[in-house]
């Protein structure tokens, strides 16, 4: 038990292995430092695994964690993390996800899952209220999501006699077949990133459910009501989450992404695409949108709920639009709404199966793989993403990423991946700050674990796209604050809304003009605040989230306890990193952005790596070879 | 003559997608396209000052909105966004 509220005070160990539950010792001091989700997920990977794990082993550990937001009625905030030792780069990972499967996981009784070992033969794990039941899944094994999750609530409801509530996790055919991007899915929503998929796979572990009538205690209800509510009306206010993304989702990004130059198109060659218009959020809108979905306690709404074949299912975010669309020179959108149905449901990243697939369609048009696919020829593609998930014919090799497919045939200077995990849509060339992110992410190629610079950059806020100043500073501070919102179950695009509305309504006001030219000077004052956040002991207005943590928890929390928690977080991760090889020379970016102007005319529209790398290290206390030093480990208590 | 298109919630709200319109800057342009949106739908609500808050471009540079326009430009209005 805990202290403190907002959490169930419980972790579960699972042994797959022998098939054992036991506690998972986890204290309040933990829950101090670590606060929940991702942070306590990696200082769990961090008590475990020793360096010489392989990402699909019985000996790998895979981690399922809640936030202590998670439950209690904060907007945006059942979300849940899977964090593990990735196949697809080799370091610790963790994919942020908005599925059902947190929310009942706490119902359940726990905050989080410790999974460990293999089960024998295909399993699916049943969790219900203190009782764990495992399941052989030998008729659940081959199944697409969709099949599999309506056959796991027919299963539970016919085992209780009514319709059951609750949260699951579930792989597709691409985990099971050890895709080393195959994602986990609940509900509608992906853990999409860095194979958490194979991982259960690799361990047999189909599915686990969660289902339960435990409260998540308050610390102080009343407040924490009347906060919700505040919040809530702030982000209904909020240009950004209360208009933009639930008018457009995300997809709302592809026209201003072309006009910023940032679209990545023909495999990130350039970065604006002519046929954007056909793939733009607006038609998904006019032309296919049928309902506004969102996750469980989310205003914001962001899901496109679209009809394919005749079924309702969630469209394309912006990361599968850019990518299947300009990225391969498709500006067939139908094609897009059915690819993206027939992804989530094999338990497939779209985001690194659309880059590996533009990969290979550079490779073959260079003589380097001559495998069939052409840019902007989509007949052949359908049958492929199924051909991926099942390792059929070149499907087979597709399914090992861009990465080892060009340390196989060649053209590593096109393979954009950071760490084996390819890059989201955002081409950095125009927006060099979010190239760093994506250089020194702890997660590979990711946009968000990058920091989102790019909110900076052109989407949001117009600082100069190119210049290198001050960005190393702003990355940190961002990749540390989306860190603990994430630790603590909630959306990121809660974040968002930091930023004051007017900055984003009034983008040709004087005081937005204002920060655009002063924020990149003011690299230095942030650095000071990432130096000893714990000097900020304020409540940043913008920032809601801390007093949401204190009333639900009782927590001590301000502005620079949250930041520091976040700057924990991300140093244990990259710590356990460390044993598995982590350093500079991971921290890169494919040749074509580092070295190939996005402008030939201009020699400013590449990535300057070189330069912002040394001072990113420098502001986070990493040595050289970007591993935390020592002192660094001690000031952060990691350690 | 100038052909003016829209994009993001600007778009949804106005219902106006694309536009040629006679304008001789980016500040007397934006009347006319609030003047379509009501032809297109009365019961718009947009106004003139939700425009401004676009980012607007003329032949691929963003501008402001006292840029002057020449026969034959190119006028994209976009919003400032974040959130993928």
């Amino acid at each position: 038990m805990s202290k403190y509220s907002g959490y169930m005070g419980r972790i579960a160990k699972v042994d797959l292995t022998t098939r054992t539950i036991t506690d998972y010792p986890w204290s309040d001091r933990e829950r101090e430092l670590y606060l929940g989700g991702k942070i306590m997920a990696a200082k769990i990977l961090s008590d475990n695994l020793t360096g010489h794990e392989k990402p699909l082993s019985a000996e790998n550990y895979i981690v399922a964690a809640t936030g202590p937001l998670t439950g209690t009625g904060a907007p945006s905030s059942n979300r849940f993390d899977l964090s593990t030792l990735s196949p697809q780069t080799g370091y610790m990972t963790s994919s942020n996800c908005g599925g059902n499967f947190g929310y009942y996981l706490k119902k359940a009784g726990y905050d989080a899952l410790v999974i460990t070992g293999k089960c024998a033969e295909p399993t699916w794990l049943e969790i219900h209220n203190d009782k764990f039941e495992f399941h052989q899944a030998a008729d659940l094994w081959g199944k697409k999501i969709t099949e599999a999750q309506n056959y796991l609530q027919q299963k539970l409801d016919d085992q209780r006699g009514c319709r059951v509530k609750c949260g699951m996790i579930c792989i597709g055919p691409a985990g099971e077949n050890l895709v080393k991007y195959a994602a986990v899915i609940s509900g509608e929503r992906a853990s999409g990133r860095a194979g958490v998929g194979a991982v259960l796979g690799f361990k047999n572990l189909k599915a686990v459910t969660a289902s339960g009538n435990h409260e998540v205690p308050v610390y102080d209800r009343d407040k924490m009501v009347m906060w919700n509510k505040k919040w809530d009306k702030y982000l209904r206010a909020h240009p950004l989450t209360g208009n933009q993304l639930p008018k457009m989702g995300t997809a709302g990004l592809v026209s201003s992404m072309q006009m910023r130059g940032i679209l990545s198109t023909k495999n990130y060659k350039y970065g604006k695409y002519d046929g954007f218009e056909k793939v733009s959020g607006e038609v998904l809108a006019e032309d296919y949108n049928i309902v506004n979905k969102g996750c469980l306690s989310c205003p914001i709404k962001c899901t496109r709920c679209v009809e394919v074949d005749g079924c309702k299912v969630k469209g394309p975010e912006l990361e599968t639009l850019g990518l299947l669309g300009g990225g391969i020179l498709n500006d067939n959108l139908e094609l897009i709404l059915k690819w993206n149905k027939e992804l989530d449901d094999l338990g497939l990243d779209t985001i690194s199966a659309a880059n590996t697939l533009s990969w290979a369609m550079e490779a073959n048009e260079k003589g380097l793989w001559k495998n069939g696919l052409e840019f902007g020829k989509t007949d052949n593609i359908s049958a492929l993403w199924e051909d991926i998930a099942l390792r059929r014919g070149i499907g087979d090799e597709l399914a090992e990423g861009s990465k080892r497919l060009s340390e196989k045939y060649g053209g590593k200077e096109f393979s954009i991946q950071s760490k084996g995990l390819e890059l989201a849509a955002y081409e950095p060339r125009r927006a060099v700050g979010q190239g760093l992110g994506y250089a020194v992410s702890n997660r590979g190629g990711c946009h968000l674990n990058g920091g989102y610079l790019v909110i900076l950059e052109g989407l949001g806020l117009y600082t100069d796209p190119q210049t290198p100043k001050g960005k190393p500073d702003f990355t940190m501070i961002f990749q540390d604050l989306m860190e603990t919102i994430s630790a603590s179950g909630q959306c990121l695009f809660t974040s968002y809304a930091v930023f004051p509305g007017f900055l984003i309504s009034k983008p040709n006001g004087l005081i937005t003009t204002a920060a655009n030219k002063v924020l990149p000077y003011l690299g230095p004052a942030v650095r000071v605040i990432n130096k000893i956040p714990r000097a900020v002991c304020i409540d940043v207005p913008v920032l809601h989230h801390t007093n949401a943590i204190r009333y639900a928890t009782g927590m001590p929390m301000d502005f620079g306890r949250y930041l520091s928690i976040g700057e924990r977080g991300y140093d244990t991760e990259r710590y356990v990193s460390s044993r598995f090889g982590v350093s500079a020379a991971a921290d890169t970016l494919p040749g074509r952005l580092t070295d190939d102007p996005q402008d030939p005319n201009d020699p400013k529209t590449v990535v300057p790596l070189k330069e912002m790398k040394p001072v990113y290290y420098r502001a986070r206390g990493w040595n050289k070879n970007g591993v935390p030093t020592k002192l660094t480990l001690r000031r952060l208590k990691i350690k | 003559m100038v052909k003016v298109r829209l994009f993001g919630v600007f778009r949804l709200d106005s219902g106006v997608k694309e536009l040629d319109a006679d304008a001789g800057s980016v500040r007397e342009l934006l009347p006319l396209i609030i003047r379509e949106s009501k032809r297109i739908n009365p019961q718009n609500t947009m106004t003139v000052k939700d425009l401004k808050g676009c980012i607007i471009s003329v032949n691929g540079r963003q501008v402001g909105l006292e840029a002057k326009l020449s026969d034959g430009d190119d006028v994209v209005l976009v919003p400032a966004v974040a959130g993928g």
